[in-house]
């Protein structure tokens, strides 16, 4: 599959498949309210059977300890853990995927109500590959004038949605805009994982552990986002399924302080953590024993670009003996990958053009090794992901030991500058003196570069 | 899921169960509907005031007079709109410096004050010839031996349509146009029975691709939301803007007039709008031909996802809707509907200078597969190598008129270009590179080009370049198609027979198209580039010895905002071009 397409997954209209995995619901919680009963009870209206999933509530240390209600008609289990952090979702998250059994985890929060279809529609996806992490929508709703009973019957006839057309409903603003700019994420940016929220999200179990699980940071707005990254770096799939709809209970209320101050608190960290253009906005420092992330791993062609452990860093440039990696280099090279989100570019130098610079995106070899682990991974990301030439010049890559450049520029139109310096060698100008020329000269081309400077 | 199937649970381990993999249509068909369910709720609920917490929380105004805040944003203000005027001013100095390749050799031959002089005389000549040229439509084509007002008037006599020619009776055209009270076009044949009635065209001075926006300002809006207005003169701005936005979805109320709102659409596909699917109403699909409503339904969110490919979207939706739709090809419809041989279709000269042999046939192929044009392909071959049967192996690519001429190796390549443009014979010449890729569309494009344009001379920038030493294909500029322009490529360059000899090319080994170029413009005689696709140019990579990279190529890496791996014609549109 190239980039993110996920429409080359979908199978044929008529397609039919049998579910089989186990599936594991992780939802962390901390005193829940009665939202998490009610949510508990809808889930018995899944279509997924109900052997072949388990509910796994994380309970973060509340007071008294969370209960479940009773004869609930599939496996529900209580892991408790002991409050140690002040935000512990993504704690949490990760104690409850430890004691999941299930092939396929889906994280849920305890106040969201998923539709019938849900979890069907996520575990269908893995059916296509495992790389997937298919994502869905969450609407905030005022659910206080309803009984448990009466959501539970919306939820089972899948009247959620009629049921709330016409009252205020929120959806997340910020990803439907994301959406829209990706064509609900199959066009691949570099920055796709940022709709990534905790409360709509399945991934393999394997995948899970493979990234290394959520980040237990205790700050709020992070963790999820951040999970998103390394997934997204890990090569994974992210899908969009408008099918997978949620019902958050309770509109959003978060006064524009409060955002203020999580987004104060978290700010630190998702620069630490997050090397993108957007996310990282300058120097990044250590938060506490937090280390920074970097952008690029630079390594010599020798050693192999694919690293056995997981690595968070965005891209790896493998920079040839006697050429220097430059930050200004780091910066042009992001800014390439923003543009054209490709998984390889490459650069070409004038001084050994069979030897060029590679950097390549972490995610596109690591999609490399999931999908065609017996091959070049280089070779295998550009495939997938597209590859992008440049020369090396222009991007500030310069040869360690100081050599001299020819000066030819190529087919430039614009130098007029030098073409009346040079013309004015002889002509009509040839009466004039040679400092003349050179001040008229001088003074046409300082003219024409005030006004490219001016035009910007 | 639906609530008829039977329960999952029953049947898990026993025997597989069949459910259906795809739950609704809304993950699959992908129509982009924001958010499917909130949008139900937001298109009830338009008054919804935002809510407090949402606005912004401005300081009392004395803390802002006191605290300077206010002041600092007016004077940033004032900061940005000086600094845009100078940008202004400096593009449009550049801009008319560029369009000058005089005045630098001028200023180098040392008259400075001369060489402004000239260029302000030569910009007002010019431009004296813009204005006269511009309206005039498609002098080539015999429809228009009528002066330019009876192509746009609805009551014309379609007698003297075509002209009889050796005395063929069955080539004259006995009828009438008449308006419609409904704004339609109705055919009378002499005898007066109504033969069809139409809708009439659509007037490319003012709905033309001319300056079409490349990226999108806005995001999809919907059709009916720019039809808003009942006022003629807000509704056409509204039209005239619509092409900003990503795209315009194609939705229309059932009580809407038919035909206003098919009239519309054609204005605005012609314009350059990306159409895209919604809902139209049976009468309004009546009045379109189906091709364009075809275009339009197949259009998805992902076909104006990316600038290049609403581009191209853009691309075929105009040139859907300018063939049938331009003066040309109504009048070729109206032929058609009474029975004529009205030839409504382009006669264009290719002159195909070459002195390689293994291309030039592949090159006549390319011109044998132009669409709706009158080809006359006339090649010249001026190298030394040439194989005996080679205008054998050029008759069997090219069926159709084709001239050869061998021609002396000692001759330029401006005094080859000077031989066959004598022998050309159609009003029309196009220069064709023998090593370059063109799609079976280009010449049809370039004489589209030059009627809504008005432009006595056109061309295509070489947007999308094929460079052999490393198989990538680059595309170059992601603005600057649909303009006044003189950076354009010179295997693409169309242009009056008459202006041609006048002008004629310059007698030398190199540079020939640049200088034919810079001539035209010392006539007034201005250039326009239409859009890139259609076009790939070749840079060769063998010529370069062993060394598989040549400095030069760095030029066009970075200059490219696109790139391809191998030899991309998809990427370029060009579909029916074969590789060699």
């Amino acid at each position: 599959m190239k980039g993110n397409d996920w429409s080359q997954l979908l199978p044929p209209a008529d397609e039919r498949w049998t579910p089989h995995r186990l599936v594991s619901i992780c939802i962390p919680t901390r005193n829940p309210g009665p939202g998490l009963r009610r949510t508990l009870l809808a889930l018995a209206a899944q279509s997924y059977p109900h052997r072949l999933f388990e509910v796994v509530i994380a309970d973060d240390g509340s007071v008294p300890s969370v209960t479940i209600p009773p004869s609930l008609p599939y496996e529900c289990r209580v892991v408790r853990q002991e409050q140690t952090l002040a935000f512990g979702a993504g704690q949490a998250r990760n104690t409850a995927a430890r004691a999941a059994g299930g092939e396929i985890l889906i994280f849920l929060d305890g106040d969201v109500i998923p539709e019938r279809q849900v979890v069907s529609a996520y575990a269908r996806w893995f059916e296509r590959s495992d790389l997937v992490v298919p994502m869905g929508l969450c609407n905030f709703v005022d659910t206080d004038d309803l009984a448990d009973d009466q959501i539970v019957r919306l939820v089972a006839d899948g009247a959620m949605a009629e049921h709330f057309a016409g009252s205020e409903v929120d959806d997340q603003a910020y990803r439907e805009t994301t959406f829209q700019r990706t064509n609900d994420l199959r066009v691949e940016a570099i920055d796709a994982f940022r709709i990534t929220i905790g409360a709509t999200l399945a991934v393999t179990s394997a995948q899970f552990a493979e990234v290394g699980g959520f980040r237990e940071l205790g700050v709020r707005g992070v963790e999820d986002t951040e999970f998103g990254y390394r997934l997204h770096t890990n090569g994974a799939i992210l899908v969009l399924d408008r099918d997978a709809i949620h019902w958050h209970q309770g509109r959003r209320n978060l006064t524009s302080e409060r955002r203020a101050e999580i987004e104060r608190i978290r700010r630190p960290y998702v620069e630490a953590l997050i090397p993108l253009p957007g996310f990282r906005r300058s120097d990044a420092f250590p938060v506490g024993d937090i280390d920074v992330v970097p952008a690029f791993r630079v390594i010599t062609p020798e050693e192999p670009v694919l690293t056995d452990e997981f690595d968070p860093s965005f891209a790896t440039a493998v920079v040839p003996v006697g050429l220097e990696w430059t930050p200004q280099a780091e910066r042009a090279v992001r800014t390439i990958f923003r543009e054209h989100p490709v998984g390889v570019v490459r650069a070409l130098c004038a001084s050994d053009p069979a030897v060029p610079v590679v950097v390549v995106r972490n995610r596109a070899v690591r999609r490399a090794r999931h999908v065609r682990p017996d091959e070049d991974p280089i070779t295998v990301a550009s495939e997938l992901f597209g590859s992008w030439w440049v020369d090396a010049e222009s991007l500030g890559i310069v040869p360690v030991a100081p050599e001299t450049v020819t000066e030819d520029a190529g087919p430039h139109e614009g130098s007029s500058a030098h073409d009346m310096a040079s013309a004015s060698n002889g002509g009509r100008w040839g009466h004039l003196s040679a400092v003349t020329r050179r001040l008229i000269a001088n003074w046409a081309g300082a003219t024409l570069d005030v006004l490219r400077r001016w035009a910007g | 899921m639906t609530s008829a199937e039977p329960s999952p649970n029953d049947a898990v381990e026993s025997e597989p169960l069949g459910v259906p993999w795809h739950l609704s249509e809304r993950t699959t068909t992908g129509l982009g509907v924001r958010g499917a369910v909130a949008r139900t709720v937001r298109d009830d609920d338009v008054s919804r005031p935002a809510a407090p917490d949402e606005l912004p929380v401005l300081a009392p105004l004395w803390w802002r007079l006191v605290s300077g805040q206010s002041v600092a944003w007016r004077i940033r203000r004032l900061g940005n709109l000086l600094r845009r005027q100078r940008r202004r001013f400096a593009r449009a100095v550049l801009r008319w410096v560029g369009r000058q390749p005089e005045i630098r050799r001028t200023l180098a031959s040392g008259h400075l004050v001369s060489a402004v002089r000239e260029g302000w005389q030569r910009r007002r000549r010019s431009r004296a010839a813009k204005e006269q040229t511009r309206p005039v439509i498609c002098t080539d084509i015999d429809v228009h031996a009528l002066p330019e007002s009876h192509l746009l008037r609805r009551d014309v006599d379609l007698r003297p349509i075509s002209p009889p020619s050796a005395g063929d009776a069955a080539s004259r055209v006995d009828g009438r146009l008449e308006p419609c009270p409904d704004g339609r076009v109705r055919c009378v044949s002499a005898a007066g029975a109504v033969v069809a009635e139409l809708i009439g065209p659509v007037d490319v001075r003012h709905w033309s691709p001319v300056g079409f926006p490349q990226r999108a300002a806005v995001e999809t809006i919907r059709l009916d939301a720019v039809l808003e207005s009942s006022d003629a003169a807000i509704r056409r701005k509204q039209m005239a803007g619509a092409r900003r936005a990503r795209s315009v979805t194609c939705h229309a109320a059932s009580d809407e007039p038919g035909l206003s709102v098919a009239r519309a659409i054609l204005e605005l596909a012609a314009n350059g709008t990306p159409l895209t699917a919604g809902r139209l109403p049976e009468a309004v699909r009546r009045e379109l031909p189906s091709e364009l409503i075809e275009l339009v339904d197949s259009a998805q969110r992902a076909d104006v996802a990316t600038a290049w490919a609403r581009e191209l979207h853009s691309i075929r939706l105009r040139r859907e809707a300018l063939t049938r739709f331009s003066a040309r090809g109504r009048w070729s419809h109206i032929g058609s509907v009474l029975g004529s041989e009205v030839r409504c279709v382009p006669a264009v000269s290719v002159l195909l200078p070459s002195n390689r042999p293994d291309d030039v046939v592949e090159a006549a192929r390319q011109v044998a597969s132009q669409a709706h044009v009158d080809v006359q392909l006339v090649v010249g071959l001026h190298g030394s190598h040439m194989p005996p049967d080679l205008p054998a192996q050029l008759d069997a690519a090219f069926p159709g008129d084709l001239v050869v001429e061998r021609l002396p190796d000692s001759m330029n390549l401006g005094q080859v270009l000077n031989v066959l443009a004598e022998r050309a014979d159609r009003p029309l010449v196009a220069k064709w590179d023998d090593d370059d890729w063109y799609a079976p569309y280009h010449l049809a494009d370039m004489v589209l080009a030059r009627e809504y344009s008005g432009a006595p001379l056109v061309g295509k920038a070489a947007e999308f370049v094929y460079l052999e030493a490393l198989d990538v294909t680059v595309r170059r500029f992601a603005t600057g198609s649909e303009r006044w322009s003189t950076t354009v490529a010179g295997g693409t360059l169309l242009l009056s027979t008459a202006d041609l000899r006048r002008v004629r090319w310059d007698e030398v080994p190199r540079q020939v198209d640049r200088r034919l170029i810079d001539a035209m413009a010392h006539e007034g005689l201005q250039c326009y580039r239409t859009h890139g696709f259609g076009y790939v140019l070749r840079r060769r990579g063998h010529e370069l010895g062993e060394h598989t990279w040549h400095v030069d190529d760095a030029y066009f890496l970075r200059h490219s905002v696109d790139q391809r791996p191998g030899l991309d014609l998809e990427f370029a549109d060009v579909r029916c071009g074969s590789a060699s």
